[in-house]
């Protein structure tokens, strides 16, 4: 199969431990929750190697991945449901297909310690970060909260390579009415851990889906879930970031999407959600500081926004 | 370094460490948590993550590297790293992921050079070590030679192919054990010139989707580009791999010694050798050396007269009391004016003196298509031609492998090609045939007789008119016509040269004529490609390919200079600095400062004049992997180029073909020329990225025939042209008849400077 072209490059973007590795180990799961026909197939062996094997380790493994710790590159393709043909003598129905390059580097690329300062690798690894960025059209950035919380780093990992993303895209004369011209799923992580339900339910952002009753915060209201969860940031910069996404990228161009990975736990019994427990990560009692998966894996909002992307890359490369 | 009292022989060593990981409950990525103090945290933190495998997991793992310091007045000293991954720590980060630790010794290589040290000796050696670190620690040396005569099948293999310059990725051995996968790599080590271990990369585990730096690894599945040995059956070698197919015939059919004497010898071959283009070609000059009984070894003449392109690199370094040729053909590249370009011209043939300089000037031609800039720029620039092929190709060194690629390549001036084959002692073949004069006196005397029959028939047709059967009937001719194919031209700047070249040779290989072409010549009306830094200035042309921008950088040598000495150096006229034949901002980098002295040089030579300290410093793109350091001091001096390549017009197939092939084509081009022939170069990656169609030499077309004469006009054209060609060659044959040679080929030696 032939690459896909430079404008269905997918860009992951975030802190380390935001999760953009587990988001995506989760994602060949999360299509297969789905009651439709989309699909996620490798476009090579290693990218398809790599699918299984992340699928195995979340749910018979109970265990989260490893930490990228080079740059890694998936081609992949989401296969969707056949288009019904015009034309009754077509005997062949033609599916959606989006290919993916997902491109997944540690999250230290984004900004280097403060410790080794820029050396020469850090150099080297920023360039090797942005050239892929400036490939892509589609990126999926990652805000953690629980981190955000802790650290309040999401604006350190987000201006740096922002600003350098746009002098690369300017200096190309790519600049689109003034903004860059990617789309970006802005996506809150960790929606299953209690702090950051809590926060939303108590902003009454919270709807339950149809079939295990499970929470949901909708695409408008997850903007305003950022805002409330970027107050406690341990550095009081997250504010800073939905302002530079709205600086750098159209209105238009970005999505916010609560997510996550893993889900909350379903009692096996009534196959629903129960806010007495629904807890999916809790500790193991084989090693007391570990935590591991505690039930089947129900990703939140994980295909969703390549779905989005997906679509809207390959409507904007359509006319050519 | 002392030897051990065991039985089998053990060298000590010092080495250098460090300890990567994270601390626990760490939100952060992998950092280097301590290290010794013999290195800065800086060098270890860049080599960590410069060859990070992607590898994770508990299996322990082992990565080799290399790295390179400089120290003061002393040259550089290597390093073999040895990296022990995958222990756990006991400990977890903040998202829970259990934190592995990296253990990474840095072991000098001068004192392994010599000793026959394996990597698994260095695996054993260290793996024990944990946290204890004595200063010293003892590494068994000699390490196993192989017994049979197979010389280790596979791993022959990969050897051989890694002479190609690509990665090698062995498949197939994820059920064998982490020590077996470092002996292959011990066993492939050891079928290689030692000093090859100042750059060998190797991992026993990587990521197959990894954008990892290592030169030999071991994998579930082999990246795009990758050569693939199977474990335990090899590889074939590909055909487009002069090199490798060498190598591996050198190791089983060429070899006339036994393995074991070999893979010693081998070892005693210690010089650092890259595994760069001359690093590959002198690897094999030197295994061929090996390969030979030690008889011959000691009497062994050339057996052809053809010459290695390049000097052997393991002799003792003659000391520069005189200026390097690179850095004079640099300064003759920069020349501005018709004066400067004769007076740097001087210095550098004035340079020339052993072969090995005439070999560097050989490679500089090559490289800089016979100095067609600036010489092309200027009046007479013929003289200049023949001087600096004078000074390149003498009777000794006329037979290199770049004069072969000099006489093939079309845009060679002839007075470059005349010299190289009036050295080789070429001749037009009437005068092999025939000797001395007897070939004028046979050539001018056959064209007068040929001109005077000519020109009888001619006078005959003249005054009897057209004949009748000339012409054919009309509608039963069909004649065999060379097939019509559509031209399609790409347009660029010679700075885009490369990339323009390969866009021509895959149009070609469509079946389209295509050639490279300045901008003057475009016609908007008929298909083309341009390739150019403004997209904006074609509206309505397709964008066939946007490649990642170009970003050059300031790269310097930390041991040489300071980082905070750069200002004062860049503001001084001693300052030289070493920039590549494609480096575009030399009027802004001088209008901003004037002082230095700009030196064009190829890309590995940049990087030894940086090393030797024959330069100061050096302009280089971003993304090289070096281990020098970069200032961002000129960032805003040097701007980022971007280039956008454009179709018009373009059939719909060739679009869709151009296209599909875009990812490999960008890394076709961000891997450059290298250092052969760039015509060469991008004919060859085009030939990978569109395979040439095999099309039918002519095919059948009806032919016109000629309108009949108009009435009452009767001129036989044919016959006037006849008799104009009679009287040109009687002219011509008086003409040789009557001269006297001014200039004639001699096959004895030529002098030399």
């Amino acid at each position: 199969m032939q690459p896909e072209s430079p404008r269905h490059h997918i860009a992951m973007w975030g802190a380390p431990g935001s999760g953009k590795t587990t988001l995506l180990a989760a994602l060949s799961i999360a299509l297969n929750r789905r009651d439709d026909d989309w699909k996620i197939i490798g476009q090579n062996p290693e990218s398809t190697a790599y699918l299984t094997e992340m699928t195995s380790a979340l749910t018979s493994g109970k265990e989260f991945p490893e930490a990228s710790t080079a740059l890694e590159t998936y081609q992949w393709a989401l296969i969707g449901p056949a288009q019904r043909s015009l034309f009754r003598r077509s005997s062949r129905r033609a599916s959606t297909t989006i290919g993916l390059t997902m491109v997944d580097a540690p999250g230290g690329h984004f900004a280097p310690g403060k410790r080794t300062g820029r050396t020469g690798g850090a150099e080297e690894r920023q360039e090797e970060l942005m050239a892929n960025l400036t490939q892509s059209r589609g990126i999926v950035f990652l805000f953690d909260p629980i981190r955000e919380f802790e650290v309040g780093d999401a604006y350190d990992h987000l201006h740096g390579p922002l600003n350098r993303l746009a002098e690369k895209m300017l200096e190309s004369n790519e600049f689109d009415g003034g903004k860059l011209p990617h789309h970006i799923a802005v996506c809150i992580t960790k929606f299953d851990d209690p702090r950051v339900l809590q926060t939303a339910e108590k902003r009454g952002l919270i709807e339950l889906d149809d079939k295990h009753r499970f929470p949901v915060v909708g695409s408008d209201e997850a903007r305003d879930l950022f805002g409330q969860l970027s107050r406690v940031s341990a550095t009081g910069t997250a504010d800073m970031v939905i302002n530079s996404l709205d600086k750098f990228f159209h209105k238009s161009h970005i999505k916010f999407y609560v997510t996550s990975s893993i889900g909350f736990y379903v009692n096996p019994h009534t196959e629903t959600f129960d806010w007495h427990d629904y807890l999916n990560l809790i500790p193991d009692e084989s090693d007391h500081a570990a935590l591991r998966i505690r039930g089947p894996v129900y990703p939140i909002n994980v295909v969703e926004p390549m779905l989005w992307l997906g679509e809207r890359l390959a409507r904007t490369g359509r006319p050519r | 370094m002392t030897d051990s009292p065991v039985t089998v022989r053990h060298v000590t060593v010092d080495y250098e460490w460090a300890l990567e990981g994270k601390p626990p409950g760490s939100y952060n990525d992998y950092e280097v948590l301590g290290h010794s103090d013999g290195l800065s945290l800086g060098i270890f933190d860049e080599i960590r993550s410069r060859y990070a495998t992607g590898a994770t997991g508990d299996q322990p793992q082992v990565t080799i590297a290399f790295a390179g310091t400089r120290q003061q007045d002393e040259g550089i000293s290597y390093y073999v790293v040895l990296a022990l991954q995958n222990e756990w720590s006991g400990h977890r980060d903040g998202t829970n992921r259990k934190i592995y630790r990296t253990r990474w010794y840095y072991i000098p290589y001068d004192q392994l050079a010599g000793q026959r040290v394996s990597y698994e000796a260095l695996y054993d050696a260290f793996k024990d070590l944990a946290d204890t670190r004595p200063p010293t620690i003892a590494v068994r040396a000699l390490s196993r030679l192989p017994e049979d005569d197979e010389l280790y099948g596979d791993a022959a293999s990969a050897a051989a192919l890694l002479m190609t310059g690509k990665h090698v990725c062995v498949l197939g051995a994820d059920g064998v054990s982490m020590i077996e996968r470092l002996r292959f790599v011990d066993e492939v080590a050891s079928l290689l010139p030692y000093g090859m271990r100042t750059r060998m990369t190797a991992a026993t585990w990587v990521s197959a989707t990894a954008g990892h730096k290592i030169r030999l690894s071991f994998a579930k599945h082999a990246a795009e580009g990758t050569h693939v040995v199977t474990w335990r059956q090899g590889a074939p070698m590909p055909v487009a791999e002069p090199l490798a197919r060498e190598y591996a015939a050198l190791l089983s059919s060429g070899r006339r010694v036994p393995p074991r004497e070999l893979v010693e010898r081998l070892a005693e071959k210690t010089s650092p050798i890259s595994f760069d283009e001359t690093g590959c070609l002198k690897a094999r000059i030197l295994l061929e050396e090996c390969a030979l009984p030690a008889a011959e070894q000691v009497s062994r003449v050339p057996e052809t007269p053809r010459r290695p392109d390049l000097p052997d690199l393991s002799g003792p370094t003659v000391p520069h009391d005189r200026p390097p040729i690179v850095r004079l053909v640099g300064l003759l590249k920069m020349a501005g004016q018709d004066s400067e370009v004769s007076a740097r011209l001087q210095d550098l043939l004035d340079a020339v003196e052993t072969d090995e300089d005439r070999l560097e000037l050989q490679k500089a031609m090559r490289q800089h298509h016979c100095f067609e800039a600036p010489f092309g720029a200027y009046k007479n620039p013929e003289v200049r031609y023949a001087r600096v092929a004078r000074a390149a190709f003498t009777a000794d060194t006329c037979r290199t492998e770049i004069a072969d690629v000099l006489l093939d390549r079309s845009s060679t001036p002839k007075q470059v090609t005349n010299v190289i084959k009036a050295m080789r002692g070429h001749r037009p073949w009437l005068q092999r045939v025939l000797p001395g004069r007897a070939a004028k006196y046979v050539f001018s005397g056959s064209a007068l007789v040929i001109g005077l029959v000519l020109f009888f028939f001619a006078t005959l047709g003249i005054f009897t008119g057209p004949g009748e059967k000339t012409a054919a009937p009309v509608d039963t001719t069909t004649a065999v016509v060379p097939e019509v194919r559509q031209s399609i031209n790409v347009h660029a700047d010679q700075r885009d040269r490369f990339l323009a070249d390969i866009y021509a040779q895959m149009l070609r290989n469509q079946g389209y004529s295509s050639e490279v072409r300045e901008f003057t010549t475009l016609n908007a009306d008929r298909p083309h490609i341009v390739i150019t830094g403004s997209a904006a200035s074609y509206p309505g042309y397709h964008a066939l390919l946007n490649p990642p921008p170009i970003r050059n950088g300031l790269i310097f040598n930390p041991e040489r200079i300071k980082e905070d000495q750069l200002a004062e150096a860049l503001a001084s006229k001693e300052t030289v600095i070493a920039v590549r034949a494609d480096f575009l901002d030399a009027e802004t980098l001088k209008a901003r400062h004037p002082n230095p002295e700009l030196s064009i040089m190829p890309d590995g030579d940049i990087v030894e004049a940086v090393e030797r300290g024959d330069v100061t410093m050096a302009i280089l793109p971003d993304g090289l992997a070096l281990t020098f350091e970069r200032s961002g001091l000129l960032d805003e001096v040097l701007p980022t180029r971007t280039i956008h390549v454009l179709g018009q017009r373009l059939p719909n197939g060739v679009e869709a073909t151009l296209d599909g092939v875009s990812a490999q084509l960008i890394e076709a081009w961000r891997a450059g020329p290298g250092q052969g022939d760039p015509e060469k170069s991008a004919r060859e990656s085009a030939n990978v990225l569109v395979k040439p169609v095999v099309r039918p030499a002519a095919t059948k077309a009806p032919v016109e025939t000629p309108p009949a004469a108009a009435a009452g006009v009767s001129v036989d054209f044919g016959s006037v042209g006849l008799l104009l060609g009679a009287l040109l060659l009687m002219i011509a044959g008086m003409v040789v008849l009557f001269r006297s040679a001014s200039y004639a080929p001699t096959d004895g030696p030529v002098s030399r400077r």
